[in-house]
């Protein structure tokens, strides 16, 4: 039995399937933080636990060796990174360097305080440690309003934007 | 008369037959009841046979089930004592902030003391709950660095008389040592340093115990200097991930205990020195830790008559939650 399908119908079906299946990047993707104290695999689940409850977490690994934890969004989630220290602290450690990938778009109202904006949140990211040529790459893709996506050690601080060391940025397709 | 003998026999002394062996069974059970203390220690991280100082997440459970055999034997006197005790510790522990851990103690006791009267071999026995133990430890001091922590925790503790403490056997009232609860609140505070890396660890605990007085009876005052060395064996390379650890145990437990008082009077044949040593190996994975150990004395200084200890033997399972 055949269906009839109006053309209508077919642009709404055809546009609705085109906006399943385009990928929903997360915003803050991954996050890397040095677990001081952690030295035993006993302890491990403790931090485990507490990581867990960070908003946007998705997965946790935890490597004894390097004493640290990375944790991956969960599908279209961006991680709180703020909440971070806070998890780590609660299950009795210290919470060491942090490191982050986050995608978004840079801002350059304040050229002296290039802004990441992360995607989907009212998170910004003060994007700090510019070398000369990731500057001028930062500025070029800020100014054509590029996604990009940042990588880089965190440094947070209560009542103002977290910064992100710039050791990676790649325009995102 | 065994009943009557808890209070009597320390001013009887030596010399005379059944209640010289009521004075000695009443050293025995208090040592019984002295290593069991040394066993029982809220231990959650790295130590079988006390506390140690490192974390328990806020809001992180762990339970410790141990399984343990104290054997006493070679009794040179007419009686032929022969004690076995098992206890069966079950501790549960809370962590309430980041610093403050809350640990409950509930040991389950099967006591069995055999010697021989003038009417023949009998045994004296008691099984079920004895005493819980409550105890809160706080963080005081903590420097840690990667794969490293220094940890100094002091606690406070307190024991609840939950236990029976007025059994009786065919024989009379059982003597206040073999009872399963003193009947008193007895108190205990005491200081936890912990060093971990990811190789090593060392433990080491100073603490003091003071009894009070119940049914005319009070047991001495205990101070104990715990220590403890866990050496990693397995993984020799940590790879990625959470591997489980194999560590390799040495731990050591000096102990006096002052003499007991029973009606306001000493008690000859109780309190003394022990020293323990205890080879151990443990198992330790993200949520579970499995553990084993056998405590040798190696200095048995007691006061009066007493059976010594042949081996403590100590099993244990711990999980998180």
């Amino acid at each position: 039995m055949m269906v009839r399908i109006s053309q209508k119908t077919a642009a709404l079906l055809v546009l609705f399937i085109f906006v399943s299946v385009v990928p929903t990047s997360a915003q803050v993707e991954s996050a890397t933080v040095v677990v001081e104290g952690m030295a035993c695999p006993f302890c491990a689940f403790g931090v485990e636990k507490r990581l867990k409850k960070v908003a946007g977490v998705g997965t946790i690994e935890v490597n004894m060796a390097q004493s640290s934890a990375a944790l991956t969004a969960s599908a279209g989630d961006s991680i709180d990174v703020a909440g971070i220290p806070a998890a780590i602290r609660k299950a009795g450690f210290t919470p060491g360097t942090i490191e982050a990938t986050a995608v978004g778009t840079i801002s350059l109202e304040d050229s002296e305080r290039p802004l990441l904006m992360v995607d989907g949140t009212d998170q910004e990211l003060l994007l700090v440690n510019l070398s000369a040529e990731i500057w001028q790459q930062a500025a070029g893709l800020g100014a054509a309003g590029k996604r990009v996506r940042v990588r880089g050690p965190l440094h947070l601080h209560p009542d103002e934007p977290a910064g992100l060391e710039v050791v990676r940025l790649e325009a995102v397709d | 008369m065994i009943d009557q003998g808890s209070h009597n026999s320390h001013r009887v002394g030596k010399e005379s037959g059944a209640k010289v062996g009521v004075g000695r069974i009443i050293a025995v059970v208090m040592l019984s009841c002295c290593i069991f203390l040394t066993l029982t220690g809220p231990a959650f991280a790295a130590s079988i046979t006390f506390s140690t100082a490192l974390p328990v997440t806020k809001g992180q459970g762990i339970v410790r089930v141990q399984w343990k055999v104290l054997e006493f034997g070679e009794d040179s006197s007419s009686l032929e004592r022969d004690l076995t005790v098992r206890v069966v510790p079950v501790v549960g522990v809370w962590g309430l902030t980041r610093r403050l851990a809350l640990f409950g103690i509930a040991p389950l006791f099967d006591k069995n003391l055999g010697l021989t009267t003038p009417l023949g071999r009998r045994t004296r026995s008691v099984s079920g709950l004895g005493d819980v133990t409550l105890l809160a430890r706080y963080t005081a001091y903590q420097r840690d660095a990667p794969g490293k922590t220094l940890r100094i925790a002091p606690f406070l503790g307190v024991d609840v008389p939950t236990g029976e403490d007025n059994a009786s056997d065919a024989l009379g009232r059982l003597p206040q040592p073999l009872q399963l609860g003193s009947g008193a609140w007895d108190y205990n505070l005491g200081t936890i340093v912990t060093r971990q890396t990811l190789d090593w660890q060392i433990d080491a605990s100073l603490s003091y115990k003071f009894n009070t007085v119940a049914n005319d009876f009070e047991f001495g005052d205990e101070a104990r200097f715990d220590f403890s060395y866990q050496k990693r064996l397995r993984p020799r390379e940590i790879g990625r991930g959470v591997p489980a650890f194999l560590y390799g145990v040495l731990e050591s437990n000096l102990i006096w205990q002052d003499r007991h008082e029973i009606g306001g009077s000493t008690d000859p044949d109780s309190g003394g020195v022990i020293w323990y040593l205890a080879p151990g190996i443990q198992h330790v994975r993200r949520r579970v830790v499995l553990e084993g150990a056998v405590q040798i004395p190696l200095l048995q200084n007691l006061h009066g008559a007493a059976l010594e200890t042949d081996f403590i033997a100590t099993l244990s399972l711990r999980a998180n939650f």
